[in-house]
């Protein structure tokens, strides 16, 4: 009965997995990493536009819609939040008159980000993540650390859920009141057992990497290898050429919000 | 640049990594545990990354290990967290400004260096911050006002987290896991 739950599970997972084209780690790591620089340079509404419709686009040819829909809801609520205070202050202090679209401006472009990581981190693995960390050729001294990193965040979560798991047993109540009664404590209870246990796994995977032989200079082999598609090279065009119409598109018909730089 | 590369061992290089995991998670969790951007979690973020960055200091006794520990955390979040390259400028600043506070230090060996490290990091990343919010948000100069008050209040963190940090060496020391 286990047995048929896992592998019905996987085999979801598995056609969740190939229901979305699959791309390389790496293509999706350039494309995040070029909008984070475009969409600070964009103050216009109208650039913002063109780069929020394609990013959208974008995230959803992932077709995870529950786990866009969730992230978006998210967005909504900070964004009302930001708003009511925003329109708060600017009754407060007249010098800050409250403007629609200058408010929009920054929650475009945090919405255009969260389009862009939502399809890394919904559709890669760790192993390809760090395949693609490897393909990047970077010094052993940063690689090393970051893959470790990379590797220790779920094995750090799982920690977190038996320390929380000890805690109740105990008796100890882990609830969202508990944390404004007693900060102090609830940070002394959770976080000195994960001190303890991060240096111990840092022990243990340190010896582990020197009973290995891994050192500066060594030749790592990846566990597997990834290919560099057509579809890859595209995706990343089709970003340059997103962001050279949103240029286009805010020097040509932009209009900059009150009080913003170009 | 070999040389400057091989300067950690394969053991110091997983301590950066597990304490850059660690304090990624960490202040995540209480970020949340606190229901978002409260004082109190902004506070105790702060606190718990000042007081990881102390012990990992002390732990990874060697000059730059701050600046990696920066270079990796900002790589992993540049290119998998969608973290803005912009990000980059202020936070290597901060790392190299705390650097050559520790490297000015006549004992660079001790706590009091590294505590000192910390603060000047947090300081300078904490101003730097300020100045990247805002490019963000230039376009509102209210949305800065309301941001001004979280810096200042998780500065605060900040702070008693260089406190906590010397206290939580100091027990790590007495139970033999600090061994310098």
């Amino acid at each position: 009965m286990q047995a048929s739950s896992v592998s019905s599970r996987f085999e979801a997972y598995a056609a969740e997995s190939d229901s979305s084209v699959k791309m390389d780690a790496r293509s999706r790591m350039a494309v995040s990493l070029f909008m984070s620089a475009v969409t600070v340079c964009i103050s216009s509404v109208e650039g913002q536009a063109v780069l929020l419709v394609a990013s959208f686009l974008y995230v959803l040819s992932i077709r995870r819609w529950k786990a866009v829909g969730i992230a978006y809801a998210f967005l909504a609520v900070m964004m009302c939040i930001a708003v009511l205070l925003t329109y708060g202050i600017s009754l407060l202090t007249p010098i800050m008159p409250f403007s629609p679209r200058g408010i929009a401006v920054p929650f475009m472009r945090s919405a255009e980000m969260m389009n862009v990581v939502l399809p890394l981190a919904l559709t890669c693995r760790i192993q390809e993540l760090l395949t693609a960390l490897k393909g990047l050729r970077l010094p052993f001294c940063i690689y090393i650390p970051a893959a470790v990193m990379i590797r220790f965040i779920p094995t750090f979560m799982h920690d977190i859920r038996q320390v929380a798991e000890t805690l109740k047993i105990r008796g100890y109540s882990l609830t969202f009141g508990e944390m404004f009664r007693h900060p102090l404590m609830m940070l002394r209870l959770m976080f000195t057992p994960l001190l303890f246990r991060s240096l111990r796994t840092s022990e243990e995977l340190g010896m582990a990497a020197e009973l290995k032989g891994l050192e500066s200079g060594s030749c790592f082999v990846p566990f597997r290898t990834q290919q560099w598609a057509k579809r890859d090279t595209a995706l990343v065009l089709l970003a340059v050429a997103v962001a050279a119409l949103a240029l286009y598109v805010h020097f040509k018909f932009g209009t900059v919000p009150t009080r913003g730089m170009r | 640049m070999k040389r400057i590369f091989s300067r950690w061992s394969a053991q110091d290089l997983v301590v950066i990594g597990v304490f850059a995991a660690a304090s990624k998670v960490t202040t995540l969790l209480v970020a949340l545990a606190g229901g978002g951007m409260n004082p109190i979690s902004l506070m105790g973020k702060n606190l718990v990354f000042t007081m990881l960055l102390v012990v990992m200091l002390c732990r990874v006794n060697r000059p730059g290990t701050l600046f990696l520990f920066t270079v990796i955390n900002m790589i992993v979040s540049m290119l998998l967290l969608g973290a803005s390259v912009t990000l980059l400028p202020p936070i290597l600043i901060s790392a190299l400004a705390a650097e050559l506070a520790m490297l000015a230090m006549r004992d660079s060996t001790s706590v009091g260096t590294k505590v000192l490290g910390a603060a000047v990091f947090d300081i300078v990343s904490k101003v730097g911050s300020l100045g990247l919010s805002w490019l963000f948000m230039r376009e509102n100069p209210a949305m800065m006002l309301m941001v001004v008050p979280f810096v200042a209040i998780g500065y605060l963190g900040s702070i008693g987290g260089l406190f906590t940090g010397v206290k939580a060496v100091k027990e790590l020391r007495h139970a033999g896991i600090i061994r310098q």
